[in-house]
């Protein structure tokens, strides 16, 4: 089914269900139908964070900041409800902001980050500053007078709003960044695409609309407490639907409601009470046993065949100066005082038993590992930091174990890349260079390691890089594949790319312009290929 | 003042470090972040009160059985969990699914009215030197500083304890050494549950219980566990002692309102400092 028949039908489907409660049942439909919305908006924004990779345990932050705010603001008749609503959401945006540091997080200790965050502010907001501690009682207004028309209407444009703005964020450059980055992080940032930066916008956004939720709820039901509004269960809430319709669908929040919701409300909430809610944990249960999928398969943002969004520019070519650098990793200085450096056009092959420092120095270079002592040059420039910058003036990097993007095919995964230095023309080309050709429309996360290990080098070649570093490309490959592979290094060396070629054991190859023996994290041996030779069938003295 | 605060954090950090032990062990062995956790500590504590003020029976026993109820929680998981295809953050989910439905279970057995054993004997209070302290909050203390010692010894000495602390640090090299993972998760899971819930059997000793609870025992077990970094009696203690006086003090220098702000925040600057490191490496 197309994505926008999927779109009306649904909502088609849950505004008739809407108009039909209202008209048989008057005031109680008119509430079931304005939760109904709000649960989708909820849900809808947890979604929104789903699709870059993060996961939410405690959007009562946000839904309370929004609920507060709106409440203090309209008390006493200060600010119009409507004007109240755009600062309930400014709020929301910056209560997301000392959440910034945990975008790096993976996604399970984001979610933790965010659990503490909601119990932070709600000790902060209730206890610490006695803000609301007593509660709100919200004036009545004939716009926003429990569930007013207006009021309903208000959230049906907000519920249908945030499923548009989730659909159109995942077809822009943004939703396909959040996208790579919630496939692979590591990758992504190998492209120059920085996490926080990218993750900030679904964030804040999902905020600020799930701080206007509370400031909606706060005029539904007329009072706010502090208590109640920044409650574990309305992060469990939109967690659940989000889950249950498909998280990384823009319609899973409001299949999710239109599934769980009326069941809760019609027939368990009379039914118990005071124990309804267990419908959402025994929900939430079965769901990661059977589909934890939910039950929309995700939206995958695909990447455009030609240029529709030209971000990227070509690299300029520069050398790699590396000065006495020292690091640790755990406590163990794992390099110590390494020089060396490689011209444009140049190859330096690393040799090295395993532990011998080999891909710590690749780390280091690439951004991943930080400099005790010593330092980086790009050209003569101090490389920046972190592993997103460096990517974003010409450093690429291949895995030692293969790490594509899963979801999207073997094409598109070259594409991402070749979109990032305007090199979308030569993505045919590099496939069929890299017998990839007859892969292209299978997702990459099905390919084999040799496979992969060719996808990795397809994927650095067409973002066309100034300085590129190989993690034993040749480990695991036939020796045809393994001649064709040397074949395109050595062609990319020509177009005057700095290599670092990493590879285990003592064979320097044929390729070498130069060659760094590592031994215990220290240089052993450093100079040219034929000195290599000499030193090893030197008597030992 | 300041002193008895100091002194009080420190019973009640004994405590919490019991209450962290069983989530440290499933979360190194068991590589499960149980948020379920304070439920189970909840569900310690009202077999208790059944036990105790239900039955009469004398609260050694009570909490042997309580122990016993937690051990056969944990024992649920361990299958389930190894169903879910992303253990880490499907783990969260799902675990956050049995706290609701425990949450509800215990709401309708128990309804939200606040649980306390009634006073007597063992709440009067002893002097100990310039402090005070109720009989009950020494034994508690001193029960759940001796539990880690035991529990610590266990991990060192013991057979079983040898296995679960070689598959928390590498599973395939445990693995090659003959010992099963799984088995070993399902006694780390089967320790948690028991070590959670004879904590909530203290915990009901010296406070009240609610069902509404849970989750701010899930958060001050997460800070201890986080803090401690390892299943060790040290390691826990240090933790709990710390939030503990870091809580009593908060609390009477600046209000009630502090103590779960105190644990939020410890866990929160945990994350931010040292969680940056959980990103893969490579």
């Amino acid at each position: 089914m197309r994505e926008e028949t999927r779109f009306v039908l649904l909502w088609g489907v849950a505004l008739s269900a809407g108009v039909v409660a209202v008209a048989t049942t008057s005031r109680f439909g008119l509430n079931l139908v304005a939760f109904g919305l709000l649960h989708t908006v909820l849900a809808t924004s947890w979604c929104w964070l789903r699709a870059a990779g993060l996961f939410s345990l405690g959007h009562a932050a946000f839904f309370g900041v929004g609920a507060l705010t709106q409440a203090w603001l309209v008390t006493g008749g200060r600010t119009s409800p409507w004007v109240a609503l755009g600062a309930s959401a400014a709020a929301g945006a910056l209560a997301a902001l000392p959440l910034l540091p945990a975008l790096r997080l993976r996604p399970a200790s984001f979610g933790l980050a965010t659990l503490s965050y909601a119990v932070l502010l709600k000790g902060l907001a209730g206890g610490v500053l006695a803000f609301g501690m007593e509660g709100f009682l919200l004036p009545a207004t004939p716009e926003f007078n429990g569930a007013a028309p207006p009021l309903v209407a208000t959230l049906a444009v907000l519920a249908i709003a945030s499923t548009l703005g989730y659909e159109l964020f995942l077809r822009r450059p943004a939703g396909r960044a959040a996208a790579a980055i919630r496939q692979s992080p590591e990758t992504t940032s190998s492209l120059g695409i920085d996490l926080v930066g990218e993750r900030w916008l679904p964030m804040t956004l999902s905020a600020a609309v799930t701080a206007v939720a509370g400031a909606l709820y706060a005029h539904l039901t007329g009072s706010v407490e502090t208590a109640v509004v920044f409650s574990p269960s309305l992060s469990i809430l939109p967690l659940v639907l989000g889950m249950l319709g498909g998280a990384l669908h823009p319609l899973g929040g409001l299949l999710g409601t239109l599934v769980l919701y009326p069941f809760d409300e019609l027939l368990l909430r009379p039914a118990l009470p005071q124990a309804h809610s267990m419908a959402y944990g025994l929900a939430l249960v079965a769901l990661l046993m059977f589909r934890p999928q939910g039950l929309l398969r995700a939206r995958i943002p695909r990447i455009p065949p030609s240029a529709a969004f030209p971000r990227g520019v070509p690299h300029a070519p520069f050398a790699l100066d590396v000065q006495s650098l020292t690091v640790r990793r755990n406590g163990v200085a794992v390099l110590k005082g390494v020089t060396f450096s490689v011209e444009p056009g140049e190859i330096l092959r690393v040799l090295g038993s395993n532990g011998a420092g080999k891909t710590s120095l690749l780390l280091a270079i690439a951004g991943r590992l930080p400099a005790e002592r010593g330092a980086i040059f790009f050209g003569r420039t101090p490389a920046p930091r972190g592993a997103a910058a460096r990517a974003r003036i010409g450093l690429a990097r291949t895995f030692q174990a293969p790490r594509p993007f899963p979801d999207w095919t073997v094409r598109e995964n070259v594409a991402v890349a070749a979109e990032r230095a305007g090199n979308l023309d030569a993505v045919d080309g590099l496939l069929s260079d890299l017998q990839l050709t007859a892969l292209k429309d299978r997702p990459a996360g099905h390919l084999s390691v040799g496979e992969g290990k060719r996808l990795e080098l397809a994927r650095v070649l067409a973002f066309r890089p100034s300085v590129l570093l190989l993690d034993e490309p040749l480990a695991g490959l036939s020796p045809e594949a393994a001649e064709r592979v040397s074949g395109l290094i050595e062609g990319i060396r020509r177009t005057g790319v700095a290599v670092v070629w990493v590879e285990h054991g003592p064979d320097p190859g044929k390729l070498a312009s130069q060659l760094l023996v590592l031994e215990g994290g220290r240089i052993r041996f450093r100079g040219s290929t034929r000195e290599w030779e000499a030193a090893r069938q030197a008597p030992a003295s | 003042m300041l002193l008895q605060a100091v002194a009080s954090g420190v019973a009640l950090g004994l405590i919490y470090a019991g209450i962290g032990a069983g989530l440290s062990l499933v979360l190194s062995t068991g590589r499960l972040t149980n948020l379920a956790h304070g439920e189970f500590v909840l569900v310690g504590g009202y077999i208790l009160f059944v036990l105790c003020h239900g039955l009469g029976w004398p609260w050694p026993a009570a909490l042997a059985v309580a122990a016993l109820g937690g051990a056969l929680l944990g024992s649920v998981l361990p299958p389930l969990v190894r169903r879910l295809p992303r253990r880490e953050v499907d783990g969260l989910a799902f675990t956050l699914g049995v706290a609701f439905i425990l949450q509800n279970l215990l709401l309708l057995g128990a309804t939200a009215t606040y649980r306390v054993i009634p006073g007597g004997y063992w709440l009067e209070t002893v002097a100990l030197g310039p402090v005070h302290f109720s009989r009950v909050t020494l034994v508690a203390a001193l029960g759940a500083g001796t539990a880690l010692i035991g529990l610590d010894a266990w991990l060192r000495v013991s057979w079983t304890g040898s296995g679960l602390r070689a598959v928390s640090q590498s599973r395939p090299a445990a693995a090659s050494l003959g010992i099963s993972p799984d088995r070993m998760e399902r006694v780390a899971f089967l320790a948690g549950g028991a070590t959670a819930a004879a904590a909530g059997g203290l915990v009901l000793l010296t406070r009240f219980l609610t069902p509404g609870e849970g989750s701010a025992w899930t958060l001050v077990a997460l800070a201890v566990a986080f803090l401690g970094g390892r299943p060790s009696a040290v390691a826990l203690m240090t933790a709990g002692v710390a939030l503990g006086v870091a809580e009593s003090l908060a609390t009477v220098l600046a209000g009630g309102a502090w103590r779960e702000v105190v644990a939020s925040g410890a866990v929160l600057l945990w994350l931010f400092v040292r969680g940056r490191t959980l990103l893969a490496d490579a």
